[in-house]
């Protein structure tokens, strides 16, 4: 039970509240009435510190009104103010990271970002947005995207150089800080906030399976699902490490995803690196879903590889293009001798890098700057079916005629 | 936030709380009665009916609750303000145990469960910037803070004389993990000194409380100075 306490005892206890929290009166002032979503002109400020400052001198009783923003703000329980600070009883729904996340109500979510709490960590370690994947509350991930709170990528260049795309990104992890590019948390840290927003792709992958689930393309657009970071920053002795950046949760979720986001997963689409140049690419994992999909005799497997050829032959045309531009670039004298070719054709080979396991290939035509940056793509022909086998043998083929493809020295002589 | 109903909301749900509690209240004029008894009013005729009045004006959204009501209406028909405010039941969520809810509660098994947890929650600030103990002694909990003394998860008055000349009388946190005790203090930034005012909290609680082992504990009597190191 608590005694409720004369306007002077509950003034008191009030400014002390604020004072505990707030630098202000008047910073509290601007919360309150940035929680009331109300405009914060120096007018309604002032109008506001009077009637607090009136409240906390007892001269003014504190209106029932005021008591859900003044609860929500200063962390304690109605009857915790109203008793002066004599009573402690719970907060009925205590906005924490936790709860929010638990919580389908719109107004509450943007009550707490109005809080900027969201991105501090609570006694566990985590953040909202942990939570909130936590929980599968694909609605709160969606408002925080939609407005802006969380992002998949680094508005400048050099965000995107130095974080990727492999995490959800917060305003907070983005705040410019003193030292260095990036804030930490004002609260203490567990070690790993924000970097456990910004470079986790656990977060990111689990984020995107609920994407997948809900069958909310928008959102996996944004999210840029299908891509890694290392999709942008692609050179020579950079290995794409497509087990790292992608669960096999997505695999499996994509399983069951309906064709409009098996559609997003299996076209072919464009990056453009961080070099400016724009690229054909395919999902980084596109090989182990088409083996998936022809292992169960899945609808979209035949659409699959019909993708997988095109891509292939577009990845095997460009080479050739590459290298016959690049060979145009030699003297003639070059090809006069057996001598002279070996040194074109090692030359040119020195600027191709195929990846360790032959999942992607880099060429960079050094003069003209241009260069083939994709994904190679291979199918397994055993565990397609009689009717797929033909065409999965043909993604092969390609794909071998890729690996295999020197400059064409000898055309070059002949002319 | 939660927000406040329209007086209509407000006015249904204690109309719905009366009726809830209709072995204690049997009528709106009862509840009336009963809410005098609780405000040490005279139950005249006349109080019973100008109480009774204002309650059904309130319960039809013509009249607003007031300040005043509030603390019948918590004590008598047994929710919190938030319930009423609200006008309806709060949400009821289930959410990993934090140390705001420990600090508050009086369970032991609760403390104990909360303190062996692997993930040492009791050692870290929350969102809002505080520790178990700083919500213990917010919450004025002298059980709890006599309980992490008792078993020895925090202690006070360093026995030890090396730490007790660079840190006063000293104090810490037996749990393992990285964190801190107390963040209310800034004890990661302004190191032992500042546990003196931590001591200086504790000492007050246990004074109010008339505890005097704990005072003991705390050595009450005695500054670090006094110790000659």
């Amino acid at each position: 039970m608590f005694e409720l306490a004369n306007s002077t005892e509950i003034g008191g206890y009030l400014k002390h509240l604020i004072l505990r929290k707030y630098e202000s009166e008047r910073q509290f002032c601007r919360a309150c009435l940035r929680m009331q979503e109300r405009e914060e002109t120096e007018i309604e400020v002032q109008k506001m510190a009077n009637r607090i400052s009136q409240m906390i001198q007892g001269n003014k009783d504190i209106q029932l009104m005021d008591i859900p923003v003044f609860s929500s703000l200063l962390g304690v329980s109605p009857e915790e103010i109203l008793s002066g600070g004599k009573n402690h009883a719970p907060v009925g729904f205590r906005l924490t990271n936790a709860s929010v996340a638990r919580s389908k109500k719109p107004d509450v979510w943007k009550s707490y970002l109005s809080m900027e709490t969201e991105y501090d960590v609570d006694e566990y370690g985590k953040t909202l947005v942990e939570y909130a994947v936590e929980y599968k509350n694909y609605e709160l991930i969606r408002y925080l995207v939609e407005n802006g709170e969380i992002w998949v990528q680094g508005a400048s260049r050099i965000e995107q150089q130095a974080l990727g795309l492999g995490a959800v990104f917060s305003k907070m992890a983005m705040q410019p800080a003193t030292s260095g590019y990036y804030t930490v948390p004002k609260k203490m840290e567990r070690g790993y906030a924000p970097s456990q927003l910004t470079f986790s792709a656990e977060l990111r992958n689990q984020a995107i399976v609920l994407a997948i689930e809900t069958g909310d393309v928008g959102m996996l657009k944004q999210m840029r699902a299908r891509e890694i970071p290392e999709q942008y920053l692609a050179c020579s002795g950079w290995d794409l490490d497509w087990n790292g950046e992608y669960a096999p949760e997505i695999l499996d979720a994509l399983m069951e995803a309906d064709e409009a986001v098996l559609a997003y997963f299996t076209e072919e689409f464009t990056i453009k690196d961080r070099f400016g140049n724009e690229e054909r690419w395919l999902t980084p994992f596109f090989d182990e879903l088409l083996t998936r999909m022809a292992q169960t005799n899945h609808a979209i497997a035949k659409q699959m590889l019909h993708t997988a050829i095109k891509h292939n032959q577009y990845a095997d045309d460009k080479l050739q293009n590459l290298f016959s531009s690049v060979l145009d670039s030699y003297h003639e004298s070059y090809f006069k001798s057996e001598h002279g070719r070996n040194i074109v054709c090692e030359d040119i080979m020195r600027n191709r890098y195929l990846s360790e396991d032959g999942s992607w290939i880099l060429f960079v035509d050094v003069q003209a700057k241009e260069r083939l940056t994709t994904n190679l793509i291979r199918a397994d022909a055993d565990k397609c079916g009689t009717e797929l086998r033909h065409m999965a043998m043909e993604v092969n083929e390609i794909y071998h005629r890729i690996c295999r493809r020197q400059p064409f020295v000898r055309w070059k002589r002949e002319v | 936030m939660f927000t406040a109903a329209t007086p209509e909301k407000m006015g249904a749900h204690l109309r719905e709380l009366i009726l809830k509690h209709k072995d204690e209240y049997e009528s709106v004029r009862q509840f009336s009665k009963d809410c005098l008894r609780f405000r040490n009013q005279e139950e005249t005729e006349e109080n019973i009916n100008r109480m009774e009045n204002r309650f059904s004006q309130m319960m039809k959204g013509k009249k607003k609750i007031q300040l005043k009501d509030m603390e019948a209406f918590c004590e008598l028909l047994h929710v919190s303000c938030e319930e009423i405010l609200r006008g309806e039941p709060c949400e009821k969520v289930d959410l990993p145990l934090c140390s705001y809810t420990v600090a508050l509660s009086n369970d032991e098994t609760m403390w104990k469960e909360y303190l062996q947890q692997p993930m040492r929650p009791a050692l870290y600030t929350d969102e809002y910037g505080k520790t178990l103990v700083d919500y213990a002694l917010e919450f004025k909990n002298h059980a709890l803070i006599r309980y992490l003394m008792d078993e020895g998860y925090v202690w006070f008055a360093d026995q030890d004389p090396e730490r007790r000349s660079t840190c006063g009388l000293g104090g810490g946190m037996n749990v393992e993990g990285e964190g801190s005790l107390c963040a209310r203090y800034d004890l990661m930034s302004n190191g032992w000194k500042t546990y003196s005012l931590l001591r200086e909290d504790i000492i007050a609680l246990a004074i109010e409380n008339g505890d005097m082992e704990m005072l003991k504990i705390m050595k009450v009597s005695e500054a670090a100075e006094s110790k000659g190191e």
